[in-house]
């Protein structure tokens, strides 16, 4: 097989064996805290400990990936089947245009804003923006 | 030209790369594990930049329209829905392909040499996707549960988001000062560390998968393209409709500038007729080489040296601000 296809092939294997990786240790975390919060409702499920024993087998094939990659850029190896053009079709391409709805959609915008700095609308996006979203960061 | 034959980055990585670290200029937040409280959090930035970012300076215009929607019982969203219509209306879907953090991300993991997979009628039909999960996840639950419970739900941050996940999850959560937060960790957690996994994953094999599929900012910034002041412009008069442009495109479009053109301009590298250019409004940005005379690509090119000098400069003041002057410090 050549150089080439030997690189894609074993990095597509690495990149999906390490997400299957990822995704089997929080899993398993999870299942592991769950089981002990069971037994005692005060256990956490996700200790920083567990993270770290779980994630530091994962490490070597994660720089595995990293170094398969480097090496891959250096040497310009890629999928020119899959990153080249489609096939068929043509297409009637139309100019862009509607400079009167932009103009009007701006000066909607302008009004909006000014009304949301006057109903304390912006107060409510900073207060949001300045604590930690719990739910973003999947607290809860 | 070909970047890739100078192994230089191209001006739009450089433009992406200073977006990501404008956005996310409060470095001090990375160090000391604490997100920033100034001022900038007034406004949001373009793209998608997760406001629990220990270094986000500003908000996420996703997140605080589904908080603004959950808030309509008592008070309407203007503000929220001013910055997006203002967004959209000024750069459309520019934004994806030149000022989101994600988009950077996604376009990054996709260097990683794999196999790739290439546009189809099947991921034609997923771009759809995305404007499911803007009608449900982010604007019916929202408004739903803030009318009936007066609670806020941002349903898209809280289920899906994976810049969330990374930007906010992992980067706290990596930081010893944050290791209290561990004791809420869940099952949620663990839900969407597999979703950002699997998107992840996705984006290696697949071209901007998020945006294409599921970026609900994209669907909203989307459905301005064919209005939007900056963006790539198809001169009508040159264009033979031969199609290389959309043939060549990794993203779903049927035609330039549709809902689903990110105006990254590589389209016009393939233009046999050089028919394409960038545009913002009657000024031209980015025309395809060999267009133009030498004396007016020498304009452009002082032109574009100022611009960076500016641009710089704002980084600079930026980075000094939000690390340093801030009085919210």
């Amino acid at each position: 097989m050549k150089r080439t296809g030997l690189i894609l092939v074993v990095q597509s294997i690495l990149c999906v064996l390490l997400a299957l990786l990822l995704i089997a240790a929080v899993i398993g975390i999870y299942r592991d805290g769950a089981a002990a919060r069971a037994e005692d409702p005060l256990a956490r499920i996700f200790t920083p400990e567990l993270a770290a024993e779980r994630l530091r087998p994962i490490a070597p094939l994660f720089f595995a990936v990293l170094g398969l990659t480097a090496v891959g850029l250096i040497l310009r190896i890629k999928d020119e089947k899959g990153l080249g053009p489609v096939q068929g079709g043509r297409t009637e391409n139309s100019a862009r245009g509607g400079k009167i709805v932009r103009t009007v959609l701006l000066i909607a915008a302008i009004v909006l804003i000014i009304a949301g700095l006057f109903n304390a609308g912006a107060r409510d996006v900073f207060s949001k923006a300045v604590r930690i979203c719990t739910e973003c960061v999947g607290l809860g | 030209m070909d970047n890739t034959k100078t192994r230089q980055p191209s001006k739009r990585r450089l433009i992406q790369l200073y977006s990501a670290l404008l956005y996310n200029a409060h470095l001090r937040g990375f160090v000391e594990g604490k997100i920033y409280q100034g001022g900038a959090k007034y406004a949001c930035v373009p793209g998608l930049n997760c406001y629990s970012c220990p270094g986000a300076v500003g908000a996420c215009p996703l997140g605080a329209l589904q908080n603004a929607l959950a808030a309509s019982g008592h008070r309407g969203g203007w503000y929220v829905m001013g910055i997006l219509l203002l967004f959209g209306t000024v750069l459309g879907r520019t934004i994806c392909g030149w000022l989101c953090p994600m988009g950077l991300v996604q376009e990054l993991l996709h260097r990683i040499p794999t196999f790739k997979i290439k546009k189809s009628r099947v991921t034609w039909l997923l771009s759809y996707l995305k404007y499911v999960l803007l009608a449900v996840f982010v604007i019916a639950v929202p408004l739903w549960y803030g009318l009936s419970h007066h609670l806020p739900l941002p349903a898209f941050c809280k289920y899906i988001c994976p810049a969330g996940t990374l930007e906010g999850a992992v980067v706290l959560l990596s930081h010893p000062a944050n290791s209290g937060l561990y004791g809420m960790l869940g099952m949620l957690f663990t839900s969407k560390f597999v979703i950002l996994v699997v998107i992840g994953l996705a984006c290696v094999f697949c071209y901007r998968s998020f945006c294409r599929f599921l970026c609900p900012l994209g669907a909203i910034y989307g459905l301005f393209n064919r209005f939007c002041l900056l963006g790539v412009s198809v001169d009508t008069d040159k264009c033979s409709g031969c199609g290389s442009c959309v043939r060549h495109c990794r993203m779903d479009v049927r035609r330039v500038g549709d809902r689903e053109c990110i105006h990254c301009a590589k389209c016009m590298e393939v233009c046999a007729e050089k028919a394409i250019s960038l545009r913002a409004g009657k000024v031209t940005l980015k025309t395809p080489e060999g267009t133009v005379g030498e004396a007016e690509r020498k304009r452009r090119e002082k032109a574009g040296r100022i611009a960076w000098g500016i641009a710089l400069a704002l980084l600079c003041l930026a980075l000094l601000w939000f690390n340093f002057l801030d009085p919210a410090l």
